[in-house]
């Protein structure tokens, strides 16, 4: 403890250059951007290199600000090391990604009055840190102003469109060759990426006097209330009762189809094999009297064809022999016969006796 | 930093409170503990883990990305370093949560995020996961603040966007790819306007079904659909059944007439040869062969059948009416000659 005056003197100094130092430099890491201010003058203003950073409307905007205030603010862009005066100044950070606002669930009325709880969030990024930090001054009280910006665009804008323009976002339902329901098949005017886009320009253009870009404005749900899910469900219930009935009914329709077909075929077949059955016999029975009349080639294997002849080359002989067969078949077991003696047979009998 | 200065004041007393030393060896001991604990203090080195890359500040500007692997560093807050991991497959869940600690157990379902319209106004559960990996980990540390919620949150806008965009059956069957494929799309797009640094390895929907209150009436349209399936699955099996049937049938007719045409036509010419045959031999002597015939037939019909012989025909009628014994003459021709009258 009994150190020489003069070390402790140095380490005196070198503990004073050690905090003038470290009041004197600052580092600006790549997530931050700063505001410089001495005695809550505004002197510089370290902006963000980010993709959605605008270096020339910052740079018009401290312009406008240099001319109405008389001071001038130096500008710098990106992160890294940078000076102050030591204990004047004072630096203030800010954030150099994108932000989120995500809001709370909110009940609007939509054009053709029906309710929608709708939720929505947004990203957002500080372009000009020194607006912000003088309208604003910090993340809480920007979420609240973008609160009420996003809350009344949005209320306004769904308030003008129909239900089914912020359910849906193009028409590619109803070319999507699924079937649905007659009155269903609506043509979307607006759609709700399109909504969302002029939500998203109106925020925008609003939350530019807090130094605020809002990227975009998005809805992450839109449903409807707890008291119409009943009627919904209820909907539901009917149109796939409907469409379970038109399974059914496509059902019976195409066993009719088939099933009448069938009998077609069927009747159609047995009706044509019929008739070419009875073409047939025709032929046959035409055949058979061909034959009988004019007799037919026979043919014989290993000798010539023998022409044998029909009932028409002696009708006279075939007449008689036809009769004798139909005497013959004329009289059966039960015939009695009474024979005179004048009868041919007899006859002969009896020439052969007496003569 | 602080921690540093509070160690001095420990080592000096150390150093200085034995006189009687060499100062070299005191000023030696020192500097050796001295570099040790600005070692330990500082840690001017990092190691970069498999799968993760360094991406190194340098008085808060970027400086260099490095790969896995030990390397120097100036200590803070000269250099600052972050180590993300670029391998790691991420996840996001929407709809639901799975609890990580054991993934068998039954996730839970987050109504809010799952319940949802689609476009023909019905109303559906769904639930997807996102995957995802950090592509561009420069991108990823500086330029969004919280990349996971936000991809939640595109994540949930896009779902809902897809499912608003199509009628409930896409949903639930035939489009799942499709719809799929625009979330992704729609995640992509957002997530690459935002320079999130990250890629979409793949996005699941999974698990999509009508809400508990009007799942019977989707059970029936199944049903339904399986019982249109029924019927004409019947009736095909009526057409299967009653055509071969039917073709047997009229083969069967064509059979016949064929037989009947053979038939008939074999009878016609055994018939006409019979009479050919006969005609020669009539030819040869007409007078003889005709008699010949006769008697032959007479000779048949009248074998074994009761006959009455009477010497003239006057006392016929008188006759028959006496002899009861004799019964009353049948009919000329026997039923079954009716068929011979068919010939010509």
């Amino acid at each position: 403890m009994k150190a020489k005056p003069v070390v402790t003197v140095m380490g005196l100094i070198a503990v004073v250059l050690l905090i003038l130092l470290g009041s004197s430099v600052f580092v600006v890491t790549e997530m931050e951007q700063a505001v410089i201010t001495q005695f809550g003058r505004p002197v510089r203003v370290i902006a963000g290199e980010s993709p959605f950073a605008d270096p020339e409307a910052l740079r018009k905007s401290l312009a406008a600000y240099e001319q109405s205030s008389g001071t001038h603010v130096g500008l710098s862009f990106g992160a890294g090391l940078y000076f102050k005066v030591p204990f004047l100044q004072k630096v203030e950070y800010f954030e150099d990604r994108i932000l989120v606002f995500d809001s709370q669930p909110a009940t609007i009325m939509t054009g053709d009055q029906k309710r929608l709880i709708v939720d929505n969030f947004s990203r957002w990024y500080i372009v000009n840190p020194l607006l912000f930090r003088q309208t604003v001054e910090n993340i809480p009280t920007a979420l609240n102003r973008l609160d009420n910006i996003i809350r009344s665009d949005l209320r306004n804008t769904l308030g003008e469109n129909e239900f089914i323009e912020i359910i849906r976002s193009s028409d590619q339902m109803l070319e999507s060759g699924i079937e649905i329901p007659e009155q269903k098949q609506v043509r979307i005017k607006t759609g709700r990426t399109r909504i969302m886009e002029r939500v998203t320009q109106l925020a925008r253009e609003k939350a530019k006097q807090f130094g605020i870009y809002v990227i975009d404005v998005r809805i992450k749900r839109a449903d409807p209330p707890e008291q119409n899910m009943e009627a919904i469900y209820k909907n539901m219930t009917a149109e796939r009762n409907r469409i379970a009935q038109r399974y059914r009914a496509f059902g019976e329709r195409q066993a009719t189809y088939i099933k009448s077909e069938t009998d077609r075929k069927v009747k159609t077949l047995l009706a044509e094999a019929e008739r070419d059955a009875r073409i047939i016999k025709g032929n046959a029975d035409a055949e058979a009297a061909r034959t009988y009349a004019q007799g037919y080639i026979k043919e014989v294997t290993g000798s010539p064809p023998a022409r044998i002849e029909g009932f028409e080359s002696d009708p006279e002989f075939y007449g008689y022999l036809r009769s004798l067969d139909a005497l013959e078949a004329a009289l059966d077991a039960q015939t009695t016969l009474i024979l005179s003696t004048k009868n041919e047979l007899l006859r002969q009998l009896n020439s052969a006796r007496f003569e | 930093m602080s921690d540093w200065f509070e160690q001095i004041p420990i080592d000096i007393p150390l150093g200085g409170g034995r006189r009687t030393l060499h100062w070299k060896r005191i000023g030696l001991a020192a500097a050796a503990v001295a570099v040790v604990i600005v070692l330990i203090l500082f840690r001017p080195w990092f190691i970069v883990g498999p799968g993760e890359v360094g991406v190194v500040l340098r008085l808060g500007k970027l400086h260099r990305v490095v790969q896995p692997g030990f390397h120097y560093r100036f200590p803070p807050p000269l250099e600052t370093v972050f180590v993300p991991n670029v391998l790691l497959l991420r996840r996001i869940e929407v709809g639901f949560r799975s609890n990580p600690r054991s993934p068998s157990a039954e996730p839970v379902t987050i109504p809010e995020e799952s319940i949802m319209l689609t476009g023909d106004e019905n109303i559906i559960v769904a639930k997807t996961v996102v995957q995802y990996k950090i592509a561009n980990p420069v991108h990823y540390l500086f330029n969004v603040k919280d990349v996971e919620n936000t991809l939640k949150d595109i994540a949930e806008a896009a779902q809902r966007q897809v499912i608003g965009d199509f009628p409930i059956e896409a949903a639930l069957t035939e489009r799942r790819d499709q719809l799929q494929a625009q979330i992704q799309e729609i995640i992509e797009k957002i997530s690459s306007e935002y320079q999130m640094g990250i890629q979409i390895e793949g996005v699941n929907l999974q698990d999509t079904h009508p809400p508990e209150a009007v799942e019977p009436a989707f059970a029936e349209v199944f049903n339904a659909r399986e019982d249109q399936a029924r019927v004409e699955r019947e009736a095909e099996g009526y057409e299967n059944k009653e055509v071969p049937r039917a073709e047997g049938e009229a083969r069967k007719l064509l059979q016949e007439a064929e037989a009947y045409k053979a038939e008939r036509i074999a009878k016609a010419q055994g018939e006409v040869e019979r009479f050919h045959a006969l005609l020669q031999a009539y030819r040869a002597a007409p007078e003889v062969t005709r008699r010949r015939l006769y008697l032959e037939t007479l000779e048949k019909a009248l074998k074994g059948k009761p006959k009455v012989i009477v010497d003239s025909e006057e006392n016929v009628l008188k006759f028959m009416n006496l002899s009861p014994a004799i019964p009353l003459p049948a009919p000329l021709l026997p039923p079954d000659a009716a068929e011979e009258e068919g010939h010509p």
